[in-house]
């Protein structure tokens, strides 16, 4: 990727970026010249140069409130916010328990709504507009066993980004969200290497024949947040090597509902 | 923003269909801006002249005609890109519409895009990228006086969906875009005549279609070939069998 600048001057806030997706995401934008600011429970792992690192909850008001404070403060401007922050608790319906569906829905869900909540009276009154992208997932658009929490997260994802565009368009706030399929994260690569996934059963599905890059994913979520994208609202945009174009006819071994995770305490 | 898609790999190459007007012509410019080497197809000669001063390889050619296409084909062989924008449209009260509108949309809108899609894909390198053009047309029905291109254009998103599927062991991609209202002839088209058919004014009509879009503006061409430019660059290798939507929030899905 070569250096571009046409981040230049302008502040990402992107939540869930100490790992994974979120990490790759942080990197993008401070390539594209952008200052950086991360919000994560979790420090990182390995801190990039040039990104600032804040630690926050985001599905507590309190916390998510002190975490644009602190950008308030050390940045005065925000320009684009991503919601990345997510968690996996698996479980079947009827097994798993409130707790996992709170933190779930919590994360992604209300972390989105709680960002936002601070992210657009910000950009009004900044008066510059700006971009939300909100990171779903292919699970917004396939039901996985196993994953209803993390399903319906990321339905409501998709769903919040369209009231979004409609409510941001008139102030000049785009919204979009990416929904990647098989990631090669350092979550997924653990659960390759400890053989709890596999990588066959998960490349059976998807016409391209390989997992996804965190990188990869982070460049859509970036030409989304770009002026490239300037036209491009309400949108959400699935990056996931073709997955989900061909339908879900059998689901593969780690989706039956006799392998899903056992009964909650 | 990106990385021109030309230089990485060294020289690029694309067809572009629908070279003359509209879309096809600023995809075009854009493409030769960014280093790649355009063929540039459409059966308006004149209008080619100009992405020719620029550049591009200009190839006057009906894409209605099968046997006229095997000469896009030729061209395209051993290239990097396609970008299938030629269309074509005809607004006709749904009731009154013919199966020779049919055809004749059928021809240029579904049937040139599938049979480039199938004759070009297999040829263009390994790593290649397709483009077709949808409309969000495709996905909402309200101008019904355009019902044949409508469903023409969502033919699109399958023959996108099925290529994708097909060539992806190359791996070449192919993806789609839904443009919404966009500053092109056809659009001006769309204006005066569905104006005409419904017995309102232009301006009626325009006010009515862009109080619809939620960033209250049409596109431009121009802005359109920068999606064009991304989904064929490797900022989008993962994508493939999409339809993305460019239409300022018209539709959302």
């Amino acid at each position: 990727m070569e250096a571009d600048a046409s981040f230049e001057g302008r502040v990402a806030v992107v939540t869930g970026g100490a790992r994974g997706i979120g990490d790759a995401i942080a990197q993008a934008f401070r390539e594209a010249g952008a200052r950086v600011v991360v919000l994560d429970k979790l420090e990182p792992q390995e801190p990039r140069d040039g990104v600032r690192y804040a630690t926050a909850d985001v599905s507590d008001p309190g916390s998510v409130a002190a975490a644009f404070e602190t950008v308030d403060a050390e940045e005065g401007r925000i320009d684009v916010l991503v919601n990345n922050a997510g968690i996996q608790r698996p479980g079947l319906i009827g097994q798993t328990s409130f707790e996992n569906w709170s933190d779930v829905i919590g994360t992604h869900l209300t972390g989105m709504f709680l960002c936002c909540s601070q992210a657009v009276p910000r950009l009004i009154a900044q008066g510059t507009g700006g971009a939300i992208v909100s990171v779903a997932s292919t699970a917004a658009i396939v039901g996985l066993p196993g994953r209803g929490p993390y399903c319906a997260a990321k339905a409501g994802i998709v769903s919040l980004t369209r009231v979004l565009a409609l409510e941001g368009a008139p102030v000049g706030i785009r919204a979009n969200a990416v929904a990647p399929g098989y990631t090669r994260t350092q979550l997924v690569q653990q659960a390759l290497d400890d053989g709890s996934q596999r990588e066959e059963w998960m490349l059976e599905r998807v016409p391209l024949n390989r997992l996804a890059a965190p990188a990869e994913i982070a460049r859509v979520v970036r030409f989304l947040a770009s002026d490239d994208a300037s036209y491009v609202t309400g949108q959400t945009i699935v990056v996931d090597g073709g997955w989900t174009i061909q339908g879900i006819s059998a689901a593969p071994g780690w989706l039956r509902t006799d392998e899903a995770a056992p009964a909650p305490a | 923003m990106l990385e021109t898609i030309a230089g990485r790999n060294g020289a690029r190459r694309a067809v572009v269909t629908g070279a003359a007007s509209g879309i096809g012509e600023a995809v075009a410019r854009r493409l030769l801006r960014d280093g790649v080497a355009v063929v540039a197809a459409d059966r308006d000669e004149a209008g080619l002249e100009r992405v020719a001063a620029e550049g591009a390889t200009p190839l006057v050619v009906d894409l209605a005609r099968a046997d006229e296409r095997l000469r896009v084909v030729e061209a395209a062989d051993g290239g990097d890109f396609l970008v299938n924008a030629a269309g074509i449209i005809r607004l006709v009260p749904i009731f009154e519409t013919t199966l020779d509108d049919w055809r004749d949309i059928y021809a240029v809108n579904a049937e040139a895009t599938f049979f480039l899609c199938q004759q070009v894909g297999p040829r263009l390198r390994t790593g290649g990228a397709i483009v077709n053009f949808s409309s969000v047309s495709a996905k909402a029905s309200g101008t019904t006086e355009a019902a044949i291109y409508a469903s023409s254009k969502a033919a699109v998103i399958s023959i996108t969906r099925s290529f994708a599927y097909a060539l992806a062991s190359r791996p070449v991609r192919v993806n789609c875009i839904c443009p919404g209202i966009t500053d092109t002839p056809m659009q001006e088209q769309v204006l005066v005549e569905v104006a005409a058919i419904r017995g309102i004014t232009y301006q009626q009509l325009a006010e009515a279609r862009l109080a619809q879009v939620p960033l209250a503006r049409s596109t431009t061409p121009d802005e359109l070939a920068s999606l064009v430019a991304f989904l064929l660059s490797d900022e989008a290798g993962y994508m493939t069998g999409q339809a993305i939507n460019f239409c300022g929030g018209l539709v959302m899905t």
